[in-house]
């Protein structure tokens, strides 16, 4: 076992109390996530760091060219690796894999693998032959708690900043394009998945949870990792804009009210459409000051002849 | 439960007398009664559960694959599954080596044979639910009552299929399903046992439950095919909760004599198992 | 081949159930008063399950003490004989360990865990047939077991799957119709509308997910009651024993 991070009472509690009116230990609202800050490389396709609040990781995805399954042979393969090292925090141990950790990454794979979020079938080249292996590696820098929703948006993020190598193909051979050569192609991405963690916290006694009917348990957007060493349960929701609910794993935990549940499901639209649209705003940016950015380059090795 | 030195010097002397006395007054040669059910998992062609009254409990399920005969090893895979142990502990295995080891030297392996180049393949998977003495004897008879009530679909396409490039064809009424022991027409079917006897002193005890084993001295484990001793046949250590603090050597008499006395009893048992798959009420429920 | 009708346009299942049809739903307790202090067996149509708890025991590794509750855990083992085609499953897959954790946390509250400091109480589920709603039906048998063996718990949990056909919401699916659509398990506290349990996969638009959870919890309100009828059954048999 990890070391986990032992709250004393005093503390834990003030947290507690602290929700009960409605505020949280960074300043946050209750239903507030942390805004997240993206980079990319200027001259790197598919590397990203996020920075969410406190917790850090990157993200980079990578390609190469395979023989697809037995089994599916029309499509290409795409996996997702999850590394949380003792690094990122002492909880986590080296070489062990914990039952969170396991979690973490099924739950990160079922938001985009198993929602197909990426067009298998487009990383096809010569059916049964050759397809594209997409690999993405999510590597954890520090911890600060909401892991899940962090990895899976810089997964999203890099998977639509990566551009796989030009191909063309004659018959049954393949020629890979370097960069240079041809401008590299996008993945097709078919929907942006958004995972959304709530906290649940029970104020009173658990007979009251489960008998009562006040409702009163307190539920909390984006938890840091203090936060979460205290928590009762958890939600993470998994929805894109387009109104699809792709994942919701309450995976036990404090019992919740199924009328809080859709309440809680409509909070997280909402920030799924704020932070798709925050996606979509920074590629674009990037994408106008790459090629500004060429198209100087031009200019210059013009200029020089 | 582990016995005190005192309640095992007891046993021991107990067991190790001329005429024996066995702590639930069972003869030598008798076994704890078992409860027994088949084929209640539909989606399996046969289907055991064995149980003692002390809990122990096992339950083996046999499917089948048709597949070319040339290709394949062995017709039947073996594998036995005990929660709280990895599949590849000594335990394990060793159960797993006696049954394969068992199966493979005496089984009718042509019955199984369907056309020239398929063949049915068995896997037999046994989970041991729950045990308190050594299991083998009791995944032997869930095979066996289990194999007994195996049934495989009916062939209907020719059986000399060296021309063609087809796979067999199967009747899809599964009234018309055969037991497998049906389609070996030429005597009648009857699958391996186990048999698992302790050595206390001069004395030889089928079946030793959790606390005789504890005083044992050495364990033989004998098989039975077809009315007669068949391989494997070898000594052991049942030990399953504790180290068996009285084992020593095995002398070749007492190798002889468990022979004779499972020549002379194994035939009952066969007998008995028989009759306990005619007498279950046939509900199909498991419980 | 053509597609199979997994809802026909009359309202028709299948296997010829209605939308808000429950498959048999047949559940047995105290099946192994000899090897487990509490014991079930659960059937959810073809979904065959048989649940053993023994505790609350000494911890075998003391470092799994708690002094403030007691530890639970659960063990999921699935046989290689429990779907059509046989397939043979290494203990710590990955879909294992994710249903031993989430049992794990959902039983975690609704287990009176303060009464029984340092101990452990460790639920064995074997599977002997998978139809679909496999975690529903594990959820169900631990339950069951549970109570068996004696364990205060607050109340029921009881375990359904639901699932989405186009817009008409389906509740307890087989495996033919888990692999065809949507659908979500959930575990229900007692009669209330509160879920322990909550998991869904599959995509499913927000707006039909209110009336998916409506029919979800109706159907686990059922199962609790069917729960429940059999641990009265075996209530009355013990309770009669006694009388003699």
């Amino acid at each position: 076992m990890g070391r986990e991070i032992e709250l004393s009472s005093n503390e834990s509690n003030f947290i507690i109390e602290g929700f009960k009116s409605g505020v949280r230990l960074d300043g946050r609202k209750l239903d507030e996530i942390r805004q997240p800050v993206i980079r990319v490389l200027p001259d790197e396709y598919g590397y990203v760091e996020i920075e969410w609040g406190n917790s850090k990781l990157t993200v980079r995805v990578s390609a190469e060219v395979v023989k697809p399954f037995e089994d599916r042979p029309f499509e290409g393969i795409f996996t997702i690796n999850t590394e949380i090292s003792p690094m990122a925090s002492p909880q986590f141990e080296q070489g062990r894999v914990s039952d969170d950790e396991i979690l973490i990454s099924r739950l990160i794979e079922k938001a985009i693998r198993r929602s197909n979020a990426l067009d298998l079938e487009a990383l096809c080249m010569v059916a049964g032959a050759k397809v594209w292996y997409i690999r993405a590696d999510v590597n954890v820098l520090e911890f600060d708690g909401g892991i899940i929703d962090a990895a899976s948006f810089g997964v999203m993020v890099a998977l639509q900043h990566f551009r796989k190598p030009d191909v063309s193909i004659h018959g049954s051979d393949v020629i890979v394009h370097s960069l240079q050569e041809r401008e590299p192609v996008p993945l097709s991405v078919l929907h942006v998945p958004i995972c959304v963690t709530f906290s649940f916290f029970n104020p009173s006694d658990s007979e009251e949870n489960i008998k009562g009917e006040l409702n009163e348990e307190i539920s909390i957007i984006d938890a840091t990792e203090k936060e979460e060493s205290l928590r009762d349960g958890s939600l993470v929701i998994t929805i894109n804009k387009n109104r699809e609910i792709v994942q919701l794993s309450k995976n036990g935990g404090l019992p919740i009210d199924v009328f809080v549940l859709m309440d809680l499901s409509k909070k997280a639209y909402t920030i799924a459409e704020s932070l798709s649209e925050k996606i979509k705003i920074f590629l674009q940016k990037e994408e106008s000051e790459r090629y500004k950015k060429l198209h100087l380059d031009l200019l210059e090795a013009g200029a020089a002849r | 439960m582990i016995l005190s030195p005192a309640e095992r010097s007891y046993l021991y002397d107990s067991l190790a007398k001329d005429e024996l006395i066995r702590p639930d007054a069972r003869a030598d040669y008798q076994f704890r009664p078992i409860e027994v059910k088949t084929s209640f998992l539909p989606s399996s062609n046969g289907s055991a559960r064995v149980r003692l009254t002390d809990g122990s409990e096992i339950i083996t399920s046999i499917k089948s694959k048709v597949v070319l005969a040339a290709e394949e090893k062995s017709l039947i895979e073996c594998d036995i599954d005990i929660p709280g142990f990895r599949d590849d502990s000594n335990f394990v295995a060793n159960l797993k080596y006696n049954m394969t080891s068992l199966l493979n030297k005496s089984f009718p392996f042509e019955s199984l044979k369907l056309t020239s180049k398929y063949a049915f393949k068995l896997f037999i998977d046994c989970v041991v639910i729950s045990y308190s003495s050594f299991p083998l004897t009791f995944i032997s008879i869930a095979c066996y009552l289990a194999l007994k009530s195996t049934k495989l679909p009916k062939l209907i396409s020719d059986v000399n299929d060296e021309e063609t490039a087809e796979q067999p064809l199967f009747s899809d009424d599964w009234e018309n399903a055969q037991y497998l022991g049906d389609l070996n027409d030429s005597k009648s079917f009857n699958p391996p046992l186990i048999i698992v006897i302790g050595v206390v002193g001069k004395n030889l005890l089928f079946d030793p439950s959790a606390e005789e084993e504890q005083v044992l001295e050495n364990g033989i484990i004998i098989s039975w095919y077809n009315n007669d001793i068949s391989t494997p046949i070898h000594n052991l250590n049942f030990s399953v909760h504790s180290n068996m603090p009285n084992y020593k050597g095995l002398s070749q008499q007492m190798i002889m004599k468990s022979i004779l006395m499972a020549r002379k009893h194994c035939a009952n048992i066969v007998k008995a198992l028989d009759q306990a798959i005619e007498e279950q009420t046939d509900d199909g429920v498991i419980f | 081949m053509s597609r199979l009708e997994l809802y026909s346009p009359e309202g028709l299942r299948v296997d010829g159930r209605r939308w808000n049809e429950l498959r048999r739903f047949d559940c047995r307790i105290n099946t192994h008063p000899q090897s487990a202090d509490g014991s079930s067996y659960v059937e959810q149509g073809n979904t065959k399950v048989i649940c053993m708890v023994s505790g609350p025991k000494e911890p075998s590794n003391k470092s799994q003490q708690n002094s403030s509750g007691a530890v639970i855990e659960f063990n999921v083992s699935i046989a290689s004989f429990s779907t059509t085609n046989r397939k043979k499953r290494s203990k710590n897959e990955k879909r294992t360990i994710e249903l031993n954790t989430t049992l794990e946390r959902t039983f975690e509250q609704s287990i009176i865990r303060k009464l029984y400091p340092r101990t452990t109480i460790s639920v064995n589920l074997h599977v002997l047939a998978q139809d679909g709603g496999l975690l529903a039906a594990l959820t169900n048998a631990s339950t069951l077991a549970l109570i068996d063996a004696g364990i205060s718990m607050y109340d029921y949990i009881s375990g359904i799957s639901a699932g989405l056909h186009d817009i008409s919401p389906l509740l307890d699916l087989n495996t033919l119709e888990e692999s065809g659509m949507s659908f979500l398990t959930i575990g229900v506290v007692g009669n209330s509308e509160k879920l322990s349990l909550l998991l869904l996969e599959d995509k499913i638009p927000l707006d039909n997910l209110e009336d998916l959870l409506a029919i979800a919890i109706a159907g686990s309100h059922r199962i609790r009651d069917l729960m429940d009828q059999e641990v009265r059954r075996h209530a009355n048999l013990r309770a009669s024993k006694l009388v003699k």
